[in-house]
């Protein structure tokens, strides 16, 4: 490892199962299938290079001072302080292999205007909407009560609860609705299975919104086709070809 | 009895629907052990049923989940996004077929009576009941909601034979219902989900009964503490499986 930490994140985990879905598919690329990637959430660490070091960061665009979804290039003794994480919840930390062994791959950033370098946005799209009585383009508030396992939202104006039903399967971005109103969002550490109602499913590329947000920021839910759901991913999918430029 | 392959009136009962660009949620029309009952096959059958379809795996390698009364199937979108924006209508119905062909499978082994002895074992689980501040935090709402006395919900529970329905929520976790006959408990779960319940908490839900198998969020109504777990952690696979028998008996003080 050519990289100490000064001070932790306060929390650093390395991620099979990222809030993001994209960050590590791009941050692989950028880096190489090789290299080790963090998911760190509310403030990052402070490194320093103990080595030459080449890592790389992702998150929303303008939200660090440092470039994102590209190679950063660090000479030994060089420090990145990533404590302040303005206006966004995590970063991906990605680190490259060992300076010492051979990249995987040739390294690559991520063309300016692509649309697989983020921006924060609390605009939820839904792929699936059980019951449109029970859909609501009211905004909602993410309340602190949340983690990787559920995100909690409380409505601004009332909306009516969803009902108990027999328990069925759960996965990342199901919302559900308990009988109180405030919804909640499956986490990609969330049950397996649930009781109370399901009433929509995030579309797979508005994870990646729900990635960033912190404590007190506003969404508001949209409907979209399956369709036009599936053609978002096919579109950053192509981009994943596209759009990394080898540097 | 003999049945056809896949029979059309097994076919009828399920229901396929997209729940996101890739969960396709197959619900049963009615509820699966009333389904099977009509195919002729014994009660019992529903728990073997559940349990080949938990166990099984689905040709394209995508993610079996068991409900209630639906098993939801969900492909990895990083390898399937294109097969699932061209092929949907395939799928949905190639699904159908693989649900429809497993039920078949159990139908016809209900017909040969050989094949036909679940081994199920019976599970005692050792809990503690107390007051509201300390372990059964919500046995006084459960009595209320019943109009019964917290003595009478715990009588009611630990008479009630359990049986594991299926497997859900986290690792280590069942959905256990009460067998038929059972003296009934209503238990609405809470409006807004508890942050945190304790690791072993017994709770009740809807007509379940659970084990929390960690700390986490919840929204079932805590009424006892069990140290027993039903995970094993040098595989990752729960010890219980649908059809075994669970019943709870209170710790001595």
């Amino acid at each position: 490892m050519t990289i100490e930490i000064i001070k932790p994140a306060a929390s650093m985990l390395p991620q099979r199962h990222p809030m993001d879905p994209w960050a590590g598919r791009i941050l692989h690329l950028v880096l190489g299938y090789n290299a080790d990637i963090l998911e760190c959430t509310l403030t990052g660490p402070i490194l320093r290079a103990t080595a030459r070091t080449i890592l790389a960061i992702g998150a929303p665009e303008g939200a660090l001072p440092y470039p994102v979804w590209e190679p950063i290039h660090l000479s030994a003794g060089e420090e990145l302080d990533l404590r302040k994480l303005g206006g966004c919840s995590r970063i991906y930390l990605a680190l490259a292999s060992d300076s010492t062994s051979r990249p995987s791959a040739p390294m690559c950033r991520v063309a300016a205007g692509s649309p697989l370098r983020a921006s924060k946005s609390g605009s939820i799209e839904l792929s699936w909407v059980a019951d449109d009585a029970l859909f609501s383009d009211a905004a909602f508030q993410l309340l602190a009560a949340s983690d990787r396992r559920g995100l909690r939202y409380a409505a601004a104006t009332q909306v009516k609860g969803g009902r108990e039903i027999p328990p069925e399967p759960m996965t990342y971005g199901a919302v559900q609705l308990p009988p109180s109103g405030n919804p909640i969002i499956v986490g990609p550490d969330g049950p397996l299975t649930g009781g109370y109602q399901r009433i929509a499913t995030v579309a797979n590329t508005s994870l990646r919104n729900l990635a960033w947000q912190l404590p007190g920021d506003q969404i508001a839910f949209s409907k979209i086709s399956r369709e036009a759901a599936l053609k978002q991913v096919l579109n950053l999918e192509d981009a994943l070809v596209r759009d990394l430029l080898p540097c | 009895m003999k049945f056809e392959p896949v029979k059309n009136n097994i076919l009828n009962k399920i229901s396929a629907c997209w729940i996101s660009e890739r969960e396709l949620a197959l619900t049963f029309n009615q509820a699966l052990d009333q389904d099977l009952a009509t195919e002729g096959m014994p009660r019992i059958l529903n728990a073997r049923v559940r349990r080949n379809i938990s166990q099984s795996r689905h040709p394209d390698d995508a993610k079996v989940v068991l409900g209630a009364n639906c098993v939801h199937i969900t492909w990895d979108i990083e390898s399937s996004a294109r097969k699932l924006a061209r092929e949907s209508q395939t799928i949905l119905d190639q699904a159908i077929q693989w649900l429809g062909a497993l039920l078949q499978e159990e139908a016809n082994k209900s017909s040969d009576s050989s094949a036909n002895d679940l081994i199920a074992k019976k599970i005692l689980i050792t809990t503690k009941y107390g007051d509201a501040a300390e372990i059964s935090h919500d046995l006084e709402k459960i009595a209320r909601e019943n109009q019964l006395t917290t003595a009478e919900i715990l009588q009611r529970h630990l008479a009630t034979t359990y049986v594991v329905a299926f497997p859900g929520f986290q690792p280590g976790f069942a959905y256990l219902e009460p067998l038929e006959g059972s003296p009934k408990i209503k238990a609405p779960r809470h409006e807004t989900p508890r942050a945190k319940v304790p690791a072993g908490a017994v709770a009740l839900g809807g007509p379940y009964c659970g084990i929390y198998p960690a700390d986490g969020p919840g929204g079932w109504n805590i009424i006892g503490l069990t140290a027993m777990r039903f995970l094993d952690p040098t595989n990752g696979r729960d010890t219980w499986q649908p059809g075994d028998l669970v019943q709870f008996v209170e710790e001595i003080k």
